[in-house]
């Protein structure tokens, strides 16, 4: 059993792709041999070099450098190496304020497990902040992670920091397992795209008819499709990214 | 919903600073003898500006989410940028990083966590020196802040309203200045009308602070009472920003006034992107 993994991914219009703040594990599609995992991150617009700090979190997810049962400790020889990689750098004066302050990202990680010769298993996610995990079944959403309804999210919601090595994060993280299933269809989502997606639910619409469309024909293109979605003023104007998770 | 409008650098807003450089302003802040009013403003808008460059700064740079625009009020009313930025009217605010008038190492002293005290030296940016001199033209000084605020609303007419940070005693000498402050907050955009804050510093040792209130009446002087009336209702993202993140407990009424306080919450309140809980 495999689990299919599919990432797209768009910038903040008026962005350039350069300034693009997400990240997402694994990179590309891949057919990743269970057990897998697989992240999704949004470095915080209000911080600097929170690009590079979603970029660890999800890849220390992705290579089990970041485990569940030691979350804090993972995250703390991230904060170490963001620290490393931007030491050295010459910065203007509202650039090292801001670093000094530390870098900022939601997080949501996935594990996804399967017992030899069967077609269902088990997954566990965590999450910090906004991104989220939704798991849907025929025409039931049976997972909404940790966000359950449009209304919670927020412009300030607590991320994953780089700072608060000491104190941690392991309060603010939350997590939850299940069961999938073979037909099942998981997703990832930063927070402008899991808003629209749960504000879709609670208008009593099926989102992920368009997202099956999206991630497994190609049509619409990702990047047209949230084109649509922001003139439409459906969705928030801000990076979105979207895993989409299959088996076969 | 008002005051919705993405601010970006395709949308930006501008921000008005008016300030009092008159004589009465070299007298001294209460309980604080060697401290002139024109310190605290100094202090005041300097950490203010800090604050809104740090709002928009990112690793490659300062992001134009603003422009800045500050006249002074004594002597001469007019912009008042010190250094490289002196006589500019409207700067972008990556100019206003960029350029400050000079940077002074400070000590900062914070709670180690452990109970002692820790020590980190930080680069303060000054872009103003305290200024008292001659009367107080505060109508004038709305007048021209007047006709820069209509012609950025010309310019941006669906942009996020502009904001107007008025820093002064109170005491105006070249007459009533409340009609200039009513034509500045009837100004408008689709998304709002123009937003006066008044940040007042006042001598009088026996009033306590106020940040924000939703009545005048237990204000210490007219000053105060006309500087409330003329203020602009806080929007609902500053009151609901205020409540959950700074633990106030402010109402539906309440006004950008603030008394011998502090008003950088009004820029940390303002979505330009994910502003996270934690950061401090």
């Amino acid at each position: 059993m495999k689990a299919c993994v599919n990432a797209f991914s768009v910038q903040k219009a008026g962005n350039t792709e350069d300034e693009y703040e997400d990240s997402f594990w694994p990179i590309g599609p891949r057919d990743e041999e269970l057990p897998a995992r697989i992240a999704a991150a949004d470095g915080a617009t209000d911080a600097v070099y929170s690009g590079i700090w979603a970029k660890l979190l999800v890849r220390s997810w992705g290579k089990r450098r970041l485990d569940e049962s030691r979350f804090q400790d993972g995250v703390n020889r991230d904060a170490k190496l963001w620290r490393r990689i931007i030491r050295h750098r010459k910065m203007p004066w509202y650039v090292e304020e801001k670093a000094r302050a530390g870098t900022f990202a939601a997080f949501v990680g996935l594990e996804l497990d399967y017992s030899q010769g069967s077609i269902a298993g088990t997954w566990s996610a965590v999450a910090c902040g906004d991104c989220c995990f939704f798991h849907i079944r025929e025409s039931e959403l049976l997972t909404s992670f940790p966000v359950t309804r449009s209304a919670e999210f927020s412009n300030s919601p607590h991320l994953l920091s780089s700072k608060d090595t000491d104190s941690g994060d392991s309060d603010q993280l939350s997590k939850a397992t299940g069961t999938w299933e073979e037909g099942d269809h998981l997703y990832l989502m930063s927070d402008a795209l899991a808003c629209w997606f749960l504000t879709r639910c609670e208008e009593g619409f099926v989102p992920w008819q368009i997202l099956t469309e999206v991630t497994l024909t190609g049509e619409p293109p990702f990047a047209d499709w949230i084109g649509e979605l922001r003139n439409r003023h459906e969705i928030k104007n801000d990076d979105c990214t979207l895993v989409s998770i299959t088996f076969e | 919903m008002a005051y919705s409008a993405e601010i970006s650098r395709g949308n930006p807003t501008l921000f008005a600073f008016l300030i009092d450089q008159s004589g009465s302003m070299a007298d001294s802040v209460p309980n604080q003898s060697n401290r002139r009013k024109a310190d605290a403003l100094a202090d005041a808008i300097n950490h203010l500006l800090q604050n809104i460059v740090l709002r928009c700064a990112k690793e490659e740079g300062v992001r134009d989410y603003f422009n800045i625009c500050v006249i002074g009020y004594g002597n001469k009313v007019g912009p008042a940028f010190s250094g490289s930025l002196s006589g500019r009217e409207l700067v972008p605010i990556s100019d206003v990083g960029n350029m400050p008038a000079r940077i002074e190492d400070k000590v900062k002293k914070s709670d180690d966590g452990a109970g002692g005290i820790l020590e980190q030296k930080i680069r303060m940016p000054i872009w103003f020196d305290p200024v008292a001199d001659g009367g107080t033209p505060m109508c004038n000084a709305l007048s021209q802040t007047h006709s820069i605020v209509q012609r950025w609303v010309a310019q941006y007419p669906d942009g996020f309203p502009p904001v107007v940070i008025h820093i002064t005693d109170g005491e105006s000498t070249d007459g009533d200045p409340r009609q200039s402050m009513k034509s500045i907050t009837d100004l408008k955009s689709s998304d709002g009308n123009v937003l006066l804050f008044n940040f007042h510093v006042s001598s009088d040792a026996t009033a306590t602070p106020v940040a924000f209130p939703d009545s005048g009446a237990s204000l210490p002087n007219q000053y105060a009472q006309m500087l409330f009336d003329c203020a602009s209702p806080l929007t609902y993202n500053m009151r609901t920003f205020a409540n959950s993140q700074h633990g106030m407990n402010l109402t539906d009424g309440a006004r950008g006034y603030v008394f011998n306080g502090d008003m950088v919450l009004i820029i940390q309140a303002l979505d330009i992107g994910t502003r996270p809980s934690n950061l401090r």
